[in-house]
């Protein structure tokens, strides 16, 4: 925000498949899905292996990057920041693990 | 060559197959069209990010400047739709250029996007070009070559799995489907729930999964009775994993290499008979 505060991290949905009665059939958001994990379990591995410089120019940094950046956000937003978070699934009350956080990047003015 | 009941010469076999990756492949490209506004910019195949993997490769670069390009890209997308569509309504002299567009489409697919493929497109791949080569020649030993190759794929891509999840100790210790199923990539809350009140059954379905791969490719040597039962097995495995886990399209790549390992088990069988008397 332009005074300096931080809000909260928001989970993101798309993460998550959304099951409906015709997806045997017809899924074409698996695809979408699939790739956003595709990029994050990349970026996972890259993050062990380059350094921070070298890791924002990576496809998979850059995909989520892309992703997180075209998330509707509050008009007064100036920059932001993305976290992968590990859950342990829906029967478990183990807490989630943080398995990487980026930089804060600028966001393009309105 | 017959199985009781079932009139399974090399030609019927080939057109099973070709049906079921028409099918296939018209769906797959369905759901991409689907998604096509992702392929524009800022959408989750942006050129101008996928592209930076091509940049580091000369040859693939100046490929894909074109393909890069959305309205390029739609095209191609489209000519493949109507390529699997034309496989179930064209005549037969057309197949082998319908199938050359499918491979084609498929490698351009492949570089154009990096993240969200799967098993069943390289299924669909390997499928299409073993088919393209049957066409090609028209000769009944390249069709045995080429049903042989598809059952051999098939079988094999079963196996393999089966023998990656030996190595896994929560497939050894009967506990991984209930884990698949917890998570929120594969799973879904009703069937966590389910699994997690239910252990004895997520071991049961962990060492079913594990004895369906790793024993499928005794198909080729079963009576044919008995490879049926497996192959009708295969088909409820995948139709569960489409409703269970989404993974829709497996049914349509997987069940279209069934036609040619029915075929190959048939052949090695009579072999065999033949040898015996």
């Amino acid at each position: 925000m332009p005074d300096g505060t931080v809000t909260p991290f928001e989970e993101v949905r798309q993460c998550v498949l959304d099951r409906r009665w015709s997806t045997p059939i017809w899924f074409p958001n698996r695809r979408y899905t699939k790739s956003l994990q595709d990029a994050m379990s990349e970026l996972a591995k890259c993050s062990a292996s380059f350094k921070s410089t070298e890791l924002i120019f990576t496809t998979c940094y850059l995909t989520i990057a892309n992703f997180v950046s075209g998330i509707g956000r509050d008009e007064d937003s100036q920059a932001r920041q993305f976290a992968i978070v590990m859950t342990h699934g829906y029967e478990s009350d183990d807490e989630p693990v943080l398995t990487f956080a980026s930089s804060f990047h600028t966001l393009e003015t309105r | 060559m017959s199985v009781p009941g079932i009139d399974l010469g090399p030609d019927t076999a080939i057109l099973a197959t070709t049906w079921l990756l028409a099918a296939g492949v018209t769906l797959s490209t369905c759901e991409w069209l689907a998604l096509r506004r992702e392929f524009r910019s800022g959408g989750m195949y942006d050129w101008n990010i996928i592209s930076v993997v091509h940049e580091r490769n000369r040859k693939s670069a100046l490929a894909m400047r074109l393909i890069g390009n959305y309205p390029v890209f739609l095209a191609v997308l489209i000519l493949r739709l109507a390529a699997a569509v034309g496989l179930f309504l064209l005549p037969t002299y057309t197949t082998s250029l319908l199938l050359g567009v499918l491979l084609v489409s498929h490698a351009l697919l492949h570089f154009r996007c990096v993240y969200g493929l799967e098993g069943a497109d390289q299924m669909h791949f390997l499928v299409t070009a073993a088919l393209w080569v049957d066409s090609l020649f028209q000769d009944p030993s390249v069709r045995d070559y080429s049903l042989g190759f598809i059952a051999l794929q098939g079988c094999l891509s079963y196996f393999v799995a089966g023998v990656a999840k030996l190595f896994g100790p929560l497939w050894r210790d009967g506990t991984a489907i209930g884990h698949i199923l917890n998570t929120r990539s594969f799973g879904a809350r009703w069937v966590a729930s389910f699994f997690s009140r239910r252990p004895n059954f997520g071991c049961a379905a962990t060492y079913g999964v594990l004895a369906f791969e790793l024993l499928f490719p005794l198909t080729l040597v079963l009576p044919t009775s008995a490879a049926l039962g497996i192959l009708a097995l295969g088909v409820l495995f995948h139709v569960v994993n489409a409703f269970v886990m989404g993974l829709n399209l497996f049914v349509w790549s997987f069940v279209a290499t069934y036609p040619a390992v029915l075929y190959l088990g048939c052949r090695i069988n009579a072999a065999v008979f033949q040898q015996d008397a």
